[in-house]
């Protein structure tokens, strides 16, 4: 059974399934598609035959030399990059999946051949193999699996039988061994093929078949580590070893569904062979069309600032459009906005929204923003920064103006207001505790996004526009601006009207506090000095 | 006409500039703080043409970037430490096959999974020597918004020209924070394009870079057949050979000096006030911006403080650090470690001055008051004397 969910997409059958018919090339034209002759491997190893053999499907599909691109682990096996003459990656050891993985998609052009001895391939490549198989790059992999770590002296490996000796496992090995098809295809490999160093032909073709396959291509070739395997386990005889694989390898039509793959019986042949949509083509048909749906709007690039703000604030420089306090007084230092409230409330938007609008405005600004690990909940703050000159330290250690839309937002952050700074939160959501030197004032920003707007996501933007009406060099117009580049077309009005209606309850606060009310002129007027 | 201001993220600077240097393809695994360059990056990379990888973790990211830059095709990769750490394996074989790639690390409070979204400078040196075994490499660290578009350009230039991997040194502070900037545009960059070696695919073998002609990459699939690998090799063939102890040597000297004999060309250091400075500060990314401001307060009261900052952080700024050691009494260098760059510091000073490190590892930025009030205690001593 194929482990994958969306199966549908395995659904096309293949078209078909036996392996292109090889003629084997002579000595000479092997010979003229390797660099040398001479391998550290030892006399009697498959690793020649297995070699040779994807020479032969190569040469026999006569795919262009300078097309071929090898990607190699680390081991015996490895070492087949020296030897090819064909574009050659020494990789490190268990990543030649990836490694071919970005080539192939950086160059589809390429014919990429991944070889990897069963170190790479099951034990510390495991993981590659199977994301390689599940993403299904066009990439054909070769397994040297002699069942055992060669290079280092014959120690187990995932493909070691139960049982099997080795210089790890010298009472024999407590572990079962991977089928590294099943394995395989269980991950989403859409051609899985197994054969032997002893049937050559059949592995030539078996190989082939993988080449011609669009698709991650995966073929199991049983070698031969006489020096090792053999001599704890088998024979030491690398005649004898091959003579065994002849008697264990079964045609896989013969290979009972179900009957449990042993040290001395194991199918070959192919073994899956289905039509799935190489990723590449997957991935040019998924962005021939926009994105869809509520991902898109998570992070990604900053929206440019609308052009009404660009307007407002770039023809205009610094030139306040407001009265109150004069940008003159920004120069003198810097203003420090926070915005708080759990995640979710939109508190990033509404931060952004007035960085832009100080932006628009000419100044300097830095915004910021720090969240706890919940996604939804807990408390979370956007600060930002306004200043005429270059703002060096980026953080907010006491806010002129600090803006609370949860309980839990005034909790942890309302005491990190400076002395005569303002405090703006939500009379509906929060209740206030007196802190000395600095104004409170709650507005029921909630009440009014429900009950007036009809809408309570738009909470963030009434509670701007009350935050706006407090920094009286900062013109409606930019602010408007601001809210109109970030939101959604289709709800630039409600946003605006909220807006609006945040200015309103903000209005009516500074007028109640003229009329001898709670004194709530200062705030972000004042700047100081750092 | 002059781009127009706009607000953007650190983490999204990075990756414009990285499109703006000619990259075409992105593997990455998502870790905060980074993971806005990996998402900016699967949006913008089908726009120009290019590929987004998400990968099943950061060491198969590592390795299909280098696969990318075999291919001929601009590659990078984005993390924070804990996947830097999983990096750190190909870094190494980067640096010793010489694949031109380039690495954001936008650094969290550590070890382990850490501080996940706190900033943080911890990752320093397994910058430097992260990977096993000698090697050079190169590390630059932003600190404002458009130097992370304007370094990660100059990031992918020193990785082309030296055949090396670059290590961009972020922070969780510079990474998420937004300021209003106008990017450089394409005619205002110089872009380092990947050749070929100007040679016959013949002869390719018997021509070797030189400390001062060094030959790009191949693209495999091109005219010239490679063998790339990270066992040692033969610089005159590309041959593995692990045998000749001079082989070996030739290859390990050659992988340094194509950096360190190029040092007054890749360093870069950004020097304030440090004329008539008798306390002078160094520091780096985030920090140099608290730095700059504790040095703003000083001299409005009178003392006279200077700032360091190094642009690129390895190769070390040795030689702008031998000035500082003439000029002042005291270093100090405050950094989001403990003394992880101050030993470096010490011992260029070797002894010409005081030496002072403010390390902080909680995961908060350094303050221009923390900073400022060594200053105070420095400057009285100086008076005292």
């Amino acid at each position: 059974m194929c482990a994958l969910v969306d199966e549908t997409v395995l659904a096309r059958e293949p078209k078909d399934c036996a392996p292109p018919r090889i003629k084997p090339a002579s000595t000479a034209a092997i010979r003229a598609q390797l660099r040398t002759g001479r391998t550290v491997w030892c006399p009697g190893c498959s690793n020649g035959i297995i070699t040779r053999a994807i020479v032969d499907a190569v040469l026999g599909l006569g795919l262009p030399q300078d097309k071929v691109a090898v990607f190699a682990g680390i081991g015996c096996s490895g070492r087949i990059g020296n030897y090819l003459n064909y574009s050659t990656v020494h990789t490190a050891h268990g990543r030649a999946l990836p490694f071919a993985t970005g080539a192939k998609v950086a160059d589809s052009s390429l014919k990429v051949i991944v070889v990897m001895g069963d170190g790479d391939c099951a034990a510390i490549g495991g993981n590659h193999l199977i994301h390689a198989a599940r993403r299904n790059v066009d990439l054909t992999a070769v397994v040297f699996n002699n069942s055992i770590y060669g290079m280092t002296g014959g120690q187990k490996s995932p493909t070691t039988h139960m049982g099997d000796r080795s210089t790890t496992s010298i009472w024999g090995n407590a572990e079962p061994a991977f089928d590294l098809c099943e394995l395989a295809r269980a991950a989403g490999a859409t051609y899985v093929a197994r054969g032997t160093s002893w049937a050559y032909r059949q592995l030539v073709e078996l190989i082939a078949g993988g080449l011609v396959h669009e698709g991650f291509s995966f073929v199991e070739a049983m070698a031969v580590c006489h020096t090792y395997y053999g001599r704890f386990n088998l024979t030491a005889d690398p005649a004898k070893f091959l003579l065994a694989q002849k008697e264990h390898a079964i045609p896989a039509d013969e290979f009972e569904p179900g009957e449990p793959r042993r040290r001395d019986r194991y199918p070959v042949g192919v073994l899956s062979h289905v039509e799935r949509p190489p990723y590449s083509d997957v991935y040019a048909e998924r962005h021939a069309r926009p994105p869809e749906g509520a991902a898109r709007e998570t992070g990604g690039p900053a929206q440019e600032a609308s052009g009404v703000a660009q307007e407002a604030g770039g023809s205009k420089g610094r030139e306040p459009q407001h009265g109150g306090a004069p940008a003159a007084r920004l120069e003198a230092g810097r203003i420090e906005v926070r915005v708080s409230g759990s995640g979710g409330q939109g508190i990033l938007l509404a931060a952004a929204v007035l960085a832009d609008a100080v932006a628009a405005m000419g100044l300097e600004v830095v915004q910021t923003q720090s969240y706890g690990p919940e996604a939804r909940g807990g408390a979370s703050q956007a600060d930002v920064i306004a200043s005429a000159e270059e703002i060096d330290y980026p953080e907010v250690d006491e806010a002129d103006v600090s803006l609370c839309l949860s309980q839990a937002a005034f909790d942890r952050y309302a005491a990190e207001t400076r002395k005569r700074g303002l405090i703006l939160y939500d009379s509906g959501l929060v209740q206030a505790c007196a802190i000395p030197g600095v104004r409170l004032v709650g507005l029921p920003f909630t009440d009014t996004a429900v009950c007036d707007l009809g809408a309570k996501v738009v909470t963030n933007i009434v509670s701007l526009g009350a935050l706006s009406a407090f920094i009286d060099w900062l013109p409606p117009a930019v602010v408007d601006g601001a809210v109109a580049a970030r939101v959604p077309a289709k709800f630039k009005d409600l946003n605006l009207r909220a807006l609006e209606a945040g200015r309103r309850l903000a209005e009516r606060a500074l007028a109640e506090g003229a009329a001898g009310g709670p004194d709530v002129a200062g705030g972000a007027g004042v700047a100081r000095e750092r | 006409m002059p781009q127009p201001r706009r607000l953007i993220q650190g983490n999204e600077a990075v990756a414009e500039g990285a499109i703006a240097a000619g990259a075409r393809f992105f593997a990455g695994y998502p870790i905060t703080p980074s993971t806005e360059i990996a998402e900016t990056l699967s949006r913008r990379m089908p726009e120009v043409g290019g590929s987004f990888l998400q990968m099943e973790d950061e060491i198969a990211s590592m390795g299909a970037v280098i696969g990318s830059s075999l291919a001929g095709v601009k590659a990078l990769t984005a993390t924070s430490g804990p996947g830097f750490s999983l990096m750190q394996e190909l870094i190494g074989y980067a640096a010793m096959a010489q694949v031109p790639c380039v690495i954001v690390d936008v650094m969290r409070g550590g070890p382990s999974t850490g501080l996940p979204t706190d900033p943080s400078q911890g990752d320093v040196m397994q910058a430097r020597w992260g990977t096993h075994g000698e090697h050079s490499v190169i590390v630059v660290a932003p600190s404002s918004v458009r130097e992370c578009f304007t370094l990660t350009v100059d990031a992918f230039n020193f990785s082309e020209q030296y055949r090396t991997p670059v290590i961009m040194l972020s922070d969780a502070v510079i990474g998420h924070m937004r300021e209003a900037v106008a990017l450089p545009l394409p005619e205002e960059l110089r872009i380092a394009e990947r050749g070929e070696p100007d040679c016959d695919p013949e002869d390719y073998d018997t021509v070797v870079s030189t400390i001062d002609h060094i030959l790009p990459r191949p693209a495999l699939g091109s005219r010239f057949r490679v063998h790339v690998t990270g066992l040692v090799y033969d610089r005159r063939s590309g041959a593995v050979d692990t045998s000749h102890p001079e082989v070996a040597a030739d290859l390990g000297m050659y992988l340094r000096e194509k950096i360190y004999h190029h040092r007054d060309a890749i360093v870069r250091v950004e020097e304030v006030g440090m004329e008539d400075a008798e306390i002078g500060l160094f520091a780096y990314g985030s920090v140099a911006r608290s730095a700059r401001a504790a040095m703003k307060a000083a001299r409005r009261k009178g003392i006279a403080v200077g700032l360091l900052r190094p642009i690129t952080l390895w190769p070390f700024p040795t030689a702008a650090v031998d000035r500082m050691a003439e000029q002042v009494r005291t270093v100090i260098v405050p950094e989001m470690n403990i003394r992880q760059m101050a030993w470096e510091v010490q011992a260029a000073v070797a002894g010409r001055a005081e030496v002072v490190d403010l390390g902080r590892v909680d995961g908060r930025l350094i303050t221009p008051a923390q900073i400022d009030e060594l200053i105070e205690r420095k400057a009285d001593r100086v008076r005292a004397r």
